[in-house]
């Protein structure tokens, strides 16, 4: 019940699918934090000659795409807008997701009603067609990617959360703290939430993937931040020369399926871990 | 009182259950559940009576296993037997009776066909007959407009109601031997006392073996023959019902009598006789007798070893180097 | 002396799809300092109901509910006072504590919600209620699920007694536990209560244990309360039929005979009670009347208040039934 944030990384490296996802996200991680040590020019230099296959060169080691810029560079590089876009956005709507779900699930009654309401309408909006619209009419930055996947992402954070507070706030003790004349934000913040991490951490997880995908596949369709080098700005250089060099499409779209696979190992792992109860019963 | 000694139906032979390869969670178990006999298994919760109850029926969680024993149902030792026999045996000829009746049940079908198909499961029978029979069982069980009620889901019933439903599928087959695990315990008083009068009343018609499982020495008390008290995964004591309670040889028996509120401390000022300490959990049993701890009559010989099984009376046991009450 | 607890004719009524659920339906009762009143009742009977009314959780609907004299209104802002005049005990062992903090931090929440005293004043406090409810100091560092039931009751205890109120509401409090384990946890509210002058509303549908602890009894049945008054008198007088078939329910008051009084059925909705007395669905002694008149508590002399129209008669049956030989009692059983 009672996890510390050591022995969780700890039984998080015993579980298989947390180890290889742990692992993978580490070296996107590592990517990111030492992009700007192997890679000081900058993903946008055109170092060499264009169209350099993987293994020609021994300088461009996976090649360079059709304006002679290094592919690894690229790559190395944009593992830190791709993360940064991903983590910021799944902050940002879990911050959303738990204020609403959290107002909603402890007070009942006409709030509820209002916000979930207002939840189910941005639920029936077509999340990436909102995000499209968002960065169409606000313009390409990545606070505005960051700001449009959120908004369409905290509905789900909000229904967890109020679906675990729904059911905690009957428990005995939220009644006792109530008892003990203890204020309803003290009880939100320091009795219940607590006690319903596990679940949003899992989903934060899955939460972080579904960003990356949705900011890749805006700066895909050339709707991403002009000024920010991502993997899916390379995936869409790379389109126009599919048939002859497929290796440039090829190359950013492992590393986006190997990040969000190893996110979804995590997420999974995590579940095991923070809901032991769950596998006793299957 | 009993007539000629026949073979028993069900006879537990130092059955002992273990986790794994772990510390045995009941050891070395003995008891006899005689035709037409109401046999009450008592202990607080964790002393293994619910394991014992889910060992006869073969139904232990796959990480559980019996370890050593036997259990003998009308001659067959059921722990030899795979899952596939055991299956002709459960609800044939032994059913079983939960605490939670809501649970018992399937919600999504009607009581009446919950019944029909465990009658068609385990009798060759038409669709048109075993509703017949479905509802004579549910008037049997004294279910009002039964016939109506057929038709009816769990969630339209009453607790009381639904244990009955749950007991109708248990005698549906007629079995030989019913084990009832906490029937009454959460159920209302009123509610309970007719419960059990009524398993009293089916057992006795159909003179079935009926292993009663309770915490409640009172129910124990009303309506079972014979009584087996379990601490920590053994049985300290058994015996003819009222015997042991009148008179209990084993201190954890004695305590646990005297532990039970009766009388009123505003009126008459005693206090309740309480057992010091808690149940041990499987894995910090002591080594001697396991009521030692908590025994206000332990003496040094008491921490040696685990005392043996001794006659105390006629059909009668007690577990203790240092019997309390009246020599019988 | 002001009773730590008078409550007027007080009513909770919910909205439910059904119609109106009357789960507490006009309740007058009153606890005196350091005094025990038990409220027995069967599931659905409003035991509960009453129970989160009286410690804030829900709203009545109507009447009145004071603590220690002071007239609760009902609003979000006397939680905070509320707090030092009555604390409950919860059924669950385990629901009723955070499993994520530490037992010495459960103990001492109440302290800190109310600014009580510096930090090592308070860890001081906490160890002292923690051994005035017989947990040992190494039980502050453990988390709830490393105690067994008996502990963890105690530790609900230990909280709810950090504030001194004057009044426990006892839901339940020993129904989850086993007998041996229950006896401890009787004989500690029983030491507390002399040692404190706490009085206490201790509520049990298991009547052999209220019968043991309480002054007086208050017997409920579908929100309403259909006797109350000293705890033998209730006990021994029995005057309402209901309180009758409690008693014979109980296994061991049986005799190990098929005829003891048994009720037939179940309770009624409280979404739709009987018309009049609401027990009289059940009830062996029910007549025309019952269905009419609801019937009001009356003064049966001795402290004894029952609201039942044929009382005396209950009664008088009561004692020739005593009288009689054994075998006759059978017979009469039956009616």
């Amino acid at each position: 019940m009672t996890v510390g944030s050591q022995s969780l990384i700890v039984r998080l490296l015993r579980h298989p699918s947390g180890l290889v996802g742990l692992l993978l996200i580490a070296l996107a991680v590592g990517m990111a934090l030492g992009a700007g040590f192997f890679f000081p020019a900058g993903p946008w230099t055109m170092a060499g000659p264009p169209r350099l296959w993987p293994g020609q060169n021994a300088a461009f080691l996976l090649g360079t795409d059709s304006l002679g810029r290094d592919l690894a560079a690229g790559l190395f590089h944009g593992s830190r807008v791709s993360l940064a876009v991903g983590a910021s956005a799944a902050v940002v709507s879990i911050l959303i997701g738990t204020v609403v779900g959290s107002l909603s699930g402890y007070y009942g009654g006409w709030l509820d009603d209002v916000l979930m309401r207002l939840t189910d309408a941005m639920q029936t909006i077509p999340s990436f067609l909102s995000a499209i619209a968002i960065v169409g009419i606000v313009g390409p930055s990545l606070p505005t990617i960051i700001f449009a996947i959120a908004i369409v992402s905290w509905p789900m954070i909000a229904r967890l959360v109020r679906a675990e507070f729904l059911r905690l706030r009957t428990y005995d003790f939220v009644q006792s703290c109530r008892i003990i004349g203890m204020s309803d934000m003290r009880i939100i913040f320091t009795q219940i939430l607590p006690n319903c991490l596990a679940p949003i951490i899992v989903a934060s997880s899955v939460l972080v993937a579904t960003a990356i995908i949705v900011e890749a596949s805006l700066s895909f369709l050339g709707l991403g931040d002009p000024n920010a080098m991502s993997w899916g700005t390379i995936l869409g250089n790379g389109r126009a020369a599919l048939r002859t060099a497929w290796y440039m499409t090829a190359i950013p779209a492992t590393a986006l399926v190997l990040t969000v696979l190893a996110l979804n190992l995590v997420g999974d792992a995590l579940n095991d871990v923070l809901n032991p109860r769950l596998k006793e019963r299957s | 009182m009993t007539p000629a000694p026949a073979a028993p139906l069900l006879q537990v032979n130092d059955l002992s259950i273990r986790y794994g390869k772990g510390v045995p969670l009941v050891e070395q178990l003995n008891f006899t559940v005689r035709r037409g006999e109401t046999v009450g298994l008592v202990g607080e919760s964790g002393c293994g009576k619910s394991l014992t109850a889910l060992a006869v029926m073969g139904l232990l969680a796959e990480n559980l296993r019996t370890s050593s024993g036997s259990i003998e149902l009308e001659g067959t030792n059921l722990t030899a037997l795979g899952q596939n026999a055991l299956r002709g045996y459960r609800g044939n000829r032994m059913a079983m009776i939960f605490q939670e009746p809501l649970t018992a049940l399937n919600p999504v079908m009607t009581v009446g066909a919950q019944v029909v198909e465990v009658l068609r499961a385990h009798r060759r029978m038409g669709r048109a007959e075993a509703e017949r029979r479905a509802i004579e069982l549910l008037e049997q069980v004294r279910i009002p407009d039964a016939a109506e009620r057929f038709h009816d889901y769990p969630h339209r019933l009453s607790g009381g109601m639904r244990q009955r439903v749950v007991i109708a599928i248990a005698i549906a087959c007629n079995p030989a031997l019913l084990i009832a695990d906490e029937p009454t315990t959460a159920l209302d008083v009123t509610v309970q006392a007719q419960i059990l009068q009524l398993l009293k009343s089916l057992q006795r018609d159909a003179d079935l073996g009926l292993l009663l499982i309770t915490h409640d020495l009172g129910v124990v008390r009303q309506v079972a023959d014979r009584i087996v008290v379990m601490y920590a995964g053994s049985v300290v004591e058994e015996g003819a019902v009222d015997a042991v309670l009148d008179n209990p040889q084993h201190p954890y028996t004695a305590g646990l009598l005297a532990a039970r509120p009766h009388g009123s401390f505003s009126a008459q000022g005693h206090r309740l006789a309480d057992i010091r300490g808690a149940v041990p959990p499987p894995e910090s049993r002591p080594g001697g007798c396991l009521f030692e701890p908590r025994c206000a009559h332990a003496q040094a010989d008491c921490k040696a070893a685990r005392p043996p099984r001794s006659a105390a009376g006629q059909d009668r046991s007690v577990r203790c180097y240092h019997p309390v009450g009246k020599p019988n | 002396m002001t009773p730590v607890l008078q409550t007027n004719d007080l009513k909770v009524h919910h909205k439910t799809p059904r119609g109106m659920l009357r789960a507490v339906d006009g309740v007058s009762i009153e606890v005196a300092p350091g005094e025990t009143l038990g409220l027995v009742g069967e599931s659905g009977c409003g035991k509960s109901t009453l129970a989160r009314c009286i410690v804030g959780i829900s709203r009545p609907t109507e009447g009145s509910l004071a603590l220690g004299g002071v007239v609760q209104q009902g609003r979000r802002a006397e939680r905070f006072d509320r707090a030092r005049a009555v604390q409950m005990v919860f059924q669950d062992p385990s629901g009723s504590l955070n499993p994520r903090l530490s037992v010495g931090r459960i103990i001492e929440e109440p302290l800190m919600v109310h600014r009580i005293g510096s930090r090592m004043e308070r860890r001081k406090r906490v160890e002292e209620i923690a051994g005035q409810v017989g947990l040992a100091p190494y039980h502050l560092a453990r988390y709830p699920h490393e105690l067994s039931g008996g502990q963890r009751q105690r530790v609900s205890i230990a909280r709810a007694l950090t504030l001194e109120p004057g009044l426990l509401v006892c839901d339940e409090a020993v129904s989850a536990l086993d007998v041996s384990v229950q006896a401890q946890v009787l004989n500690l509210f029983l030491d507390l209560q002399q040692r404190l002058g706490l009085a206490y509303l201790f509520i049990s549908h298991d009547l052999a244990v209220v019968r043991y602890i309480a002054h007086r009894i208050a017997v409920m049945y579908l929100g309403r309360i259909v006797e109350v008054g000293p705890a033998e008198a209730v006990w021994s007088r029995r005057n309402h039929p209901y309180t009758r078939a409690l008693v014979d329910a109980i296994p061991d008051e049986m005799t190990r005979q098929d005829q003891a009084n048994l009720l037939e059925g179940d309770v009624p909705s409280p979404v739709n009670p009987p018309s009049g007395c609401a027990f009289r669905t059940r009830c062996p002694h029910a007549r025309a009347r019952c269905a009419e008149d609801v019937p009001l508590l009356r003064d049966r002399g001795g402290g004894l208040l029952v609201a039942c129209h044929f009382a005396e008669e209950i009664e008088a049956g009561h004692e020739a039934a005593d009288r009689a030989p054994v075998a006759l009692r059978v017979v009469s059983g039956g009616t």
